[in-house]
């Protein structure tokens, strides 16, 4: 089962910047405050003159739960696993999976690692691993912001494709980093 | 302010709650509303107003097909549980404008032989390829690819945040929803309706029970059941002419960003936005958290029950675990709790089973009856109503 997140005229240019790799929010342009989910305006000033900024992935903890009962048929072989909300910056809550950690190793306040992940299904999530468990190989596959850590709200998926990240390393990546967590998203 | 009231419940109905109907959820409705009529002695051509949930898959046109209203009024409330108490506001306010004089308000649901609320499928299809739409968690785009998916699991996540701002042990914060789980089972063992009257609870089968999402515990939980209610309101005009109106005295149907009715963004149910409401409500009503005899809190899992509490000002924030721990909410509390099991060990009718609790605290015919009522509180969430009893009007 592959569950598949609707795009929208609204979240394109979040699931573009996914798909090369990066966490993007709304920031408004005329209040400089940033939001997530993605929203037609400004939640602080209604302002709907706004950028998708790259965000630093990396978070910590919110909150958390271990789920050990499948709700849908689509997670039925990825029990127990552990979704946790990521405070990326003061205001943005990130929804991800902390992949391949002991649940007894997650806290609130735990420090994580995002990166975005393609799954087997073809889909761009967040990622998160335990700061204290990422090895220099995980490390090294930190995204590179584009210059300014900026792209206009109408930029394509082709567009910010060309960000030089290696394809077939990112195949080889997901294959390795996902396998706890098949099944949603996976095939 | 004087305590003011315009509409009073006067009739309420029900189905058997059970774990398998065999029956439509129109068949089911239908039973509802025609006790509720039955109980408050008017007739078809009496009623000219009707009021049910978005989520309700009985609509207007079913129910008039059934029963030959003339509606001058009808009406939805919105997001399932969280907005159910507001039925009963709506109707007071419609007949408090003029719009209708008797208004009936059902809530029908296969929650256990048809649509399950602690499962996905309601929000997403089961065919190999699921679109998640929308931004809403659980089940949205954002959420449900990382298997966020039930309502449970996101108050999986409530109950750890709760735990982790006032710095409860795993030990403290079991005890405390566990003193929930087991109050509200032993208040349905006098309950006969009750699904769970003949299958007590003790804090060991609480504490051995299965984690669903963690920290949260089969018996933390509602029910999936099956079963329809209904509540007929009328003005106070008829009302003062039946024996035991309950009496509509504050009503408020709460909203505000991110506070729909599970959601992670905003602050937690105790937060201020939320206490802010919770303080309007009895402001308005001209009465206060200690006026109350007792309390139906929403309570599709023991810790929505939890922060109830502190959102309405019956404990500081951050102290209904040690209140509920200490104090408890039986009988002998000084704020007895869904005193007839709760949608935990009652059944799950989203919530319109608390309503008609609520309804018969102030007649003084519950099951387990507090004595002496006077005013009791049903909330939802950010979404409650105060009811009456005839002689504290």
């Amino acid at each position: 089962v592959i569950v598949i997140p609707e795009e929208t005229p609204l979240t394109e240019p979040y699931w573009a910047a996914a798909k090369a790799g990066r966490l993007v929010v709304q920031e408004c342009q005329e209040c400089g405050r940033s939001w997530h989910p993605p929203q037609p305006s400004c939640p602080y000033c209604m302002s709907d003159n706004y950028l998708w900024r790259q965000v630093a992935p990396s978070g910590s903890v919110l909150s958390y739960t271990v789920v050990r009962q499948a709700a849908h048929a689509a997670v039925k072989e990825s029990v127990p696993y552990i979704v946790a909300l990521i405070t990326v910056e003061p205001g943005i809550t990130v929804i991800c999976n902390i992949l391949q950690a002991d649940p007894a190793d997650v806290r609130i306040g735990t420090e994580v690692e995002l990166r975005l992940g393609r799954t087997p299904g073809g889909i761009e999530l967040v990622e998160a691993f335990l700061v204290d468990l990422c090895d220099p190989w995980t490390r090294a596959l930190e995204v590179t912001p584009l210059p300014g850590g900026w792209m206009p709200a109408s930029v394509g998926p082709r567009s910010v494709r060309d960000d030089g990240l290696d394809l077939d390393l990112t195949t080889q990546r997901h294959s390795r980093r996902r396998p706890a967590f098949g099944s949603v998203g996976g095939a | 302010m004087p305590l003011a009231a315009d509409a009073a419940v006067i009739g309420i109905g029900s189905t058997p709650y059970v774990r398998g109907s065999n029956k439509t959820e129109w068949q089911l409705a239908n039973e509802a509303i025609s006790a509720a009529l039955n109980d408050a002695q008017v007739e078809t051509s009496e009623v000219d107003g009707l009021l049910r949930s978005t989520y309700d898959h009985v609509d207007e046109a079913m129910v008039l097909r059934t029963f030959d209203f003339t509606l001058t009024h009808y009406g939805q409330v919105g997001y399932g549980g969280l907005g159910t108490p507001a039925l009963l506001g709506h109707a007071a306010a419609a007949i408090a404008g003029g719009q209708a004089d008797v208004v009936v308000c059902y809530r029908s649901l296969n929650g256990y032989s048809g649509t399950r609320y602690g499962r996905a499928e309601r929000s997403l299809e089961t065919t190999d390829q699921i679109i998640a739409r929308g931004d809403r968690a659980p089940s949205g785009a954002f959420a449900a690819p990382y298997g966020l998916l039930a309502p449970g699991n996101v108050m999986a996540m409530w109950a750890r945040r709760y735990q982790h701002e006032y710095g409860l042990t795993d030990e403290q914060l079991s005890t405390a929803l566990g003193s929930i789980a087991v109050q509200q089972r032993e208040y349905a063992q006098a309950n006969p309706n009750a699904i769970m009257c003949g299958r007590p609870l003790t804090m060991d089968g609480y504490l051995g029970s299965r984690l669903i999402s963690d920290p949260l515990r089969l018996n933390d939980y509602a029910l999936e059941s099956d079963g329809a209610c209904a509540l007929v309101v009328a003005s106070a005009e008829i009302a003062r002419t039946r024996e035991r109106p309950v009496w509509i005295s504050g009503s408020q149907q709460g909203l505000f960003r991110y506070a729909e009715s599970v959601s992670i963004y905003g602050e937690l149910r105790n937060g201020p936005r939320y206490r802010a409401l919770g303080r309007r409500l009895f402001e308005n009503a001209g009465l206060t958290p200690g006026d109350m005899s007792s309390a139906l809190l929403y309570d599709a899992t023991t810790v929505t029950a939890l922060l109830a509490l502190e959102t309405y000002g019956f404990c500081p924030v951050g102290r209904a675990w040690s209140y509920v721990t200490e104090e408890g909410i039986g009988l002998d509390s000084p704020l007895p709790v869904n005193t007839n099991g709760g949608l935990l060990s009652e059944a799950y009718v989203h919530y319109a089973n608390q309503l008609l609790e609520g309804v018969r605290q102030c007649r003084g015919t519950a099951t387990t009856q507090v004595p002496d009522v006077r005013h009791v509180l049903c909330a939802s969430g950010p979404t409650a109503v105060i009811l009456t009893a005839a002689d504290a009007l």
